[in-house]
């Protein structure tokens, strides 16, 4: 049993699958980072090798179904440590025996499925809650701080609808943009970011949404609990209704 | 007047209108907007009910009187409308910010029924060909208007409805004199024969809504006007409105609070005949009424006590779907995981089966974890105890989300 560090990148995971193997250790703790305190037992930092890598994953396609193979990349996204061990255990359950996969009273494979779908659950909600401010080159704006990191998913969602725009989504959790013009998009780095002015419209468009939103509700059936639950204040933050 | 005050008084004449499903449309990128099957809810309102769709009215002008109506044309209300276009830009605009999945659209009569209903499809046209708009539209088709234009406004819209209104002619008759059952189901009817003939595989999606708790049909009239429609395959979804009084009227109840419960009952049942294939006779059967204390399906098992308990590992699916207390979702869960190995009363809680009502139904492995004596008598007792912590919870279930 070991406590296994590696650079937080899906390359580096697959190369700790692969040293895990090779070195016949179960990990018993996976992190991004190395543990500040000295009592670990032994700590493995996992060098990210793109060959140790691509034999991880061959084998993965050969013995996984489509749909296991997805559930190991989504949940990378999660982005959370605490699903790394889940994640781990899932993909040798995979190579032990693909029909384990399917077993939800293996505690492991429940827990994958459903961090899957607490992430997708999240990711359905944003986008229905994300909101986009109308910059001064009409290009449009949203800002979010995502839990999980789905925003290639939502970047891909909203590329449908707003096919001839521009727009960009900024996870400023991450520092991260989803920025799409043309057809075309790219996921940046953003280290710093002025915004610019919003257009012209955007306030009025803005002050008739809280019209609307203020006049559809119905005193005689005021519920403020359902609407926090289904809203949690969390969310809130950045939609044009709530501020 | 203003844009903010025609946006605030036709918005609020609409929102009685309790659908706001943005569910069941194609998937389809145009220019601007693509539906999403699954429907998506982009607010909520202090009321607790989704936001998906910029539900107004085109205008809140009426010709009709009809009692229950805010806009009923006796009413001394600030009346509005809005231009085809003004209504189109205010949809584009909301839906590029992500505020809505698109256009809900009602309207009062004004002058005419087929002039009415003109000033609609134009506001649709702005919307599907100059802006090349894709996203979902919901129209409610004008009863009495030329079916020429219905045959057009079908064209356009991604699903049509067709209020009507009270579960009765007979009530419909009293508070609208100038409605009747056959008026609000002419122009559904329509639809279907132009979508069908248009060459679309199914009919255009409708719906339809009733006012509940204005006149004195029973639950068992209520959902057997539903099931018909269902039955017919002319609908997809009858929606239940908690009857609130909007103006007085001596043909009117006067009631303090809106029945939120009866209504949450019948929308129970109404799942019940969607989804879990029962029939609105044995929904109520020797009864007339819902009850208040227990949901529909639990109703059921107590009268139908000789088919329980179930054995979890042995049922089908049908007969999963009927315990109280496991849903679709439920049954579909249990019938994978014991596909693998024989499922006890732990492994059901691992699946996060809910077993607080299912316990008194089930065998797990032939293992029964209900009452020492299964009576109805004895289950009612600790389903009541047990739901009197939870029934502020309980009583503020919603069902108007995505389905």
């Amino acid at each position: 049993m070991a406590h296994l560090v590696f650079d937080g990148s899906f390359e580096g995971f697959m190369t700790l699958v692969y040293e895990c193997y090779h070195r016949r250790t179960t990990p018993r703790i996976i992190s991004t980072e190395a543990p500040k305190t000295l009592f670990e037992d032994s700590i493995i930092d996992i060098q990210t090798d793109i060959q140790k890598c691509e034999r991880v994953l061959t084998g993965l396609r050969k013995n996984l179904s489509d749909r296991h193979l997805k559930t190991v990349y989504h949940l990378f996204l999660y982005d959370k440590e605490e699903i790394f061990l889940d994640l781990f255990r899932y993909i040798v359950l995979g190579f032990k025996n693909v029909r384990l996969l399917e077993d939800p009273s293996i505690d492991t494979v429940r827990r994958v499925e459903d961090a899957r779908k607490r992430m997708f659950r999240y990711l359905h909600k944003m986008e229905g809650f994300l909101r986009f401010e109308e910059l001064e080159d009409g290009t449009m704006y949203a800002a979010a701080e995502l839990e999980f990191d789905v925003l290639y998913f939502l970047g891909k969602h909203f590329a449908r609808r707003l096919g001839n725009e521009k727009f960009i989504i900024h996870d400023r959790r991450r520092k991260r943009a989803f920025v799409y013009g043309s057809g075309e998009f790219q996921i940046y780095d953003v280290a710093a970011f002025k915004l610019p002015e919003r257009s012209r419209e955007e306030k009025k468009f803005a002050r008739l949404w809280r019209v609307f939103f203020d006049s559809v509700s119905i005193e005689s059936r005021r519920n403020d609990k359902v609407q926090r639950n289904m809203v949690p204040l969390l969310y809130r933050k950045y939609m044009t209704e709530f501020n | 007047m203003n844009i903010d005050e025609k946006l605030q008084i036709l918005a609020d004449g609409a929102k009685y209108d309790v659908s706001c499903s943005s569910s069941g449309g194609e998937e389809n990128p145009g220019a601007i907007g693509c539906n999403k099957t699954s429907g998506i809810c982009h607010s909520y309102t202090s009321d607790g009910r989704c936001v998906s769709l910029l539900k107004v009215l085109f205008t809140n002008f009426c010709i009709y009187d009809c009692s229950y109506c805010l806009s009923r044309s006796s009413n001394d209300i600030p009346r509005a409308a809005f231009s085809p276009r003004e209504l189109a830009d205010l949809t584009i605009n909301f839906y590029k910010r992500n505020y809505i999945e698109g256009l809900f659209l009602s309207s009062g009569i004004i002058e005419s029924e087929d002039h009415t209903m003109s000033l609609l499809i134009k506001a649709l046209e702005i919307l599907r060909f100059e802006h090349g708009f894709k996203g979902y539209i919901h129209l409610k088709l004008i009863p009495g208007s030329d079916p020429a234009l219905i045959a057009r406004a079908i064209k356009l819209a991604t699903r049509v409805s067709s209020n009507l209104e009270l579960p009765s002619s007979k009530s419909l008759q009293l508070l609208a004199p100038q409605k009747s059952h056959s008026s609000v189901l002419q122009p559904l009817k329509f639809a279907r024969e132009f979508s069908l003939a248009a060459g679309r595989k199914k009919p255009i999606g409708m719906s339809t809504q009733m006012i509940i708790g204005a006149t004195p049909e029973s639950d068992f009239d209520i959902l057997k006007t539903s099931s018909v429609m269902y039955e017919r395959k002319l609908l997809k979804r009858v929606y239940y409105s908690a009857y609130i009084p909007v103006n007085s009227d001596t043909k009117l109840p006067a009631l303090k609070t809106p029945p939120l419960k009866r209504e949450h009952r019948l929308y129970q049942a109404d799942w019940l005949l969607r989804f879990y294939g029962f029939s609105h006779g044995e929904i109520l059967h020797k009864r007339k009424n819902l009850d208040m204390e227990f949901d529909p399906k639990t109703v059921w098992a107590f009268d139908h006590m000789e088919l329980f308990p179930v054995e979890i590992n042995a049922a089908d699916r049908e007969m999963l779907i009927r315990i109280p207390g496991i849903g679709i979702r439920g049954a579909d869960k249990i019938i994978r995981a014991r596909r693998h190995r024989a499922l006890g009363f732990d492994e059901l809680k691992k699946l996060r089966i809910s077993l607080k009502r299912a316990r008194y139904f089930i065998t797990a492995k032939g293992r029964y974890y209900g009452v020492s004596r299964m009576y109805p008598e004895e289950i009612k007792k600790r389903l009541q105890s047990s739901s009197k912590r939870q029934l502020t919870l309980f009583d503020q279930a919603t069902l108007f989300g995505e389905l």
